[in-house]
């Protein structure tokens, strides 16, 4: 018997995102320093090849928020990276393209910590998923 | 007159009140700040799917849920998600008190430089390193893209003037930053309604010296994201105010540099208590010629210019 289960975790399983590091280098030739005790959340957006545009004009836009409050809001090319001082706490961080990729994650910063993280867009897939029942 | 300030000037005609424009600089396929405010029509409580399933109980459920098919791309991000998404950052409507909400970043001074964007026009092929040093006691970074980290930007330009790095290829550099600003002028500007604040700015860029795809580029996203106000005044900031705060270290040093910041005032502030940015400007402003450096032999004719919006800290 199949039945039609609305799952928001599905799509979250398909965002491919990973924090690399905690540590204090934005690279080892130039560090990224927090202003006093805040915190930075910087890194690289990738994309899977389905998810790079042709046009190279096109840029991903990148959100920074706590829950809905948005604090940043940029434009960042595929392969580029950015740099977003904060205060210490929880933050979301998403990128989207309108070739409907996404990448989310959320982020947890200490004070005097930069958080080094690579966004990775991927294909939004069907929130559904298709399950069996008994 | 070049055929791109034509454009610009285009983009300022087609600009009217209360109006969302629909044109965007990214080409096809594009979805950026403009066109995502478009998209808020998106319910998902509106619409209803039949479904069919199975209790615990070996019951069969059949009824509606209140969710579209499928979900538009946009609606985790835009207007459809974030509270704010109209207003230049966290923003607080206090009678009198209205501004930027600061405890949303870091530092404590009471300005916030948003969205300068730096072009750099020169010859292909030109190394080309900007690194911005915050001279002002107490300023700091809010967020870059690329990362400046400690040492700034540094790529060669391409033929279509984008700074090609190690960490992408970049139309622009995108910064911004929180200040006191004790040296900004407060007399000279404009102060205007609310359906005359964008293209009075996208005019006064023209008049600088900016080019139309740098105009859209501000028409594209402070359209979007001018906090509400019946009126505003404008006090823009150039190079003698703005070398101040963040001076630029460009190697190798440029033929010009033409750098304009725009310090926005909502009408609620200006409360005339003789502070600095309570009055309405004295004087109209102008722009200053584009400043001509003694540059390098090497500096491959390289033009700078760098715009940005300013706001004011809520007042607590």
């Amino acid at each position: 018997m199949k039945f039609l289960l609305f799952c928001p975790c599905a799509a979250m399983a398909c965002l491919s995102l990973s924090v690399l590091a905690l540590g204090a280098n934005l690279s080892a030739e130039n560090p990224v320093t927090p202003f006093k005790d805040n915190s930075v959340i910087t890194g690289t957006l990738k994309a899977a090849p389905e998810c790079t545009p042709q046009n190279t004009r096109m840029n991903t836009q990148v959100w920074l928020s706590v829950g809905q409050i948005l604090i940043y809001q940029v434009e960042v090319p595929i392969d580029g990276n950015y740099e977003f001082h904060v205060r210490p706490g929880k933050y979301d961080l998403t990128a989207m393209n309108s070739i409907r990729c996404i990448a989310q994650t959320q982020v947890t910063v200490a004070p005097k910590q930069v958080a080094q993280i690579q966004l990775r867009l991927a294909q939004n897939a069907s929130s559904k998923t298709e399950g069996k029942t008994k | 007159m070049t055929l791109k300030s034509l454009l610009g000037l285009s983009l300022c005609l087609i600009l009217l009140p209360n109006t969302v424009l629909s044109f965007g600089m990214g080409g096809p396929g594009t979805c950026g700040t403009l066109c995502l405010a478009e998209m808020r029509s998106y319910c998902p409580t509106c619409y209803t799917q039949q479904v069919q399933a199975m209790t615990g109980q070996g019951m069969y459920f059949t009824g509606t849920v209140p969710w579209a098919n499928a979900s538009p791309w946009w609606w985790q991000t835009g207007g459809m998600n974030y509270s704010n998404f109209y207003q230049p950052s966290p923003w607080s409507y206090t009678p009198r008190y209205s501004g930027v909400m600061g405890n949303f970043y870091p530092g404590s001074g009471g300005m916030f430089g948003a969205k300068p964007n730096l072009y750099i026009e020169g010859t292909a092929n030109t190394d080309v390193s900007v690194r911005v040093i915050l001279k002002e006691e107490g300023s700091n970074w809010l967020a870059s893209v690329p990362a400046h980290g400690a040492l700034g930007w540094k790529g060669k330009l391409d033929n279509r003037n984008f700074l090609k790095t190690d960490r992408g290829d970049y139309r622009f550099i995108y910064y911004d930053f929180r200040m006191f600003g004790k040296q900004f002028q407060d007399q000279e500007g404009f102060c205007t309604q609310k359906e005359n604040v964008i293209p009075r700015i996208a005019q006064t860029m023209n008049e600088a010296g900016f080019n139309g795809v740098e105009i859209a580029d501000f028409l594209e996203y402070w359209s979007v994201k001018f906090p509400n106000s019946e009126n505003y005044c404008v006090y823009p900031q150039d190079n003698r105010q703005l070398d101040t705060v963040l001076r630029l270290e460009i190697t190798p040093k440029p033929a010009s540099v033409q750098r304009l910041l725009f310090m926005v005032q909502v009408q609620d502030r200006l409360v005339k208590n003789g502070k600095k940015f309570t009055a309405p400007p004295k004087k109209e402003w102008h722009p200053m010629p584009s400043r001509a450096l003694a540059s390098d032999r090497n500096s491959a004719e390289l033009k700078i210019r760098e715009w940005g919006i300013g706001f004011f800290g809520a007042l607590r």
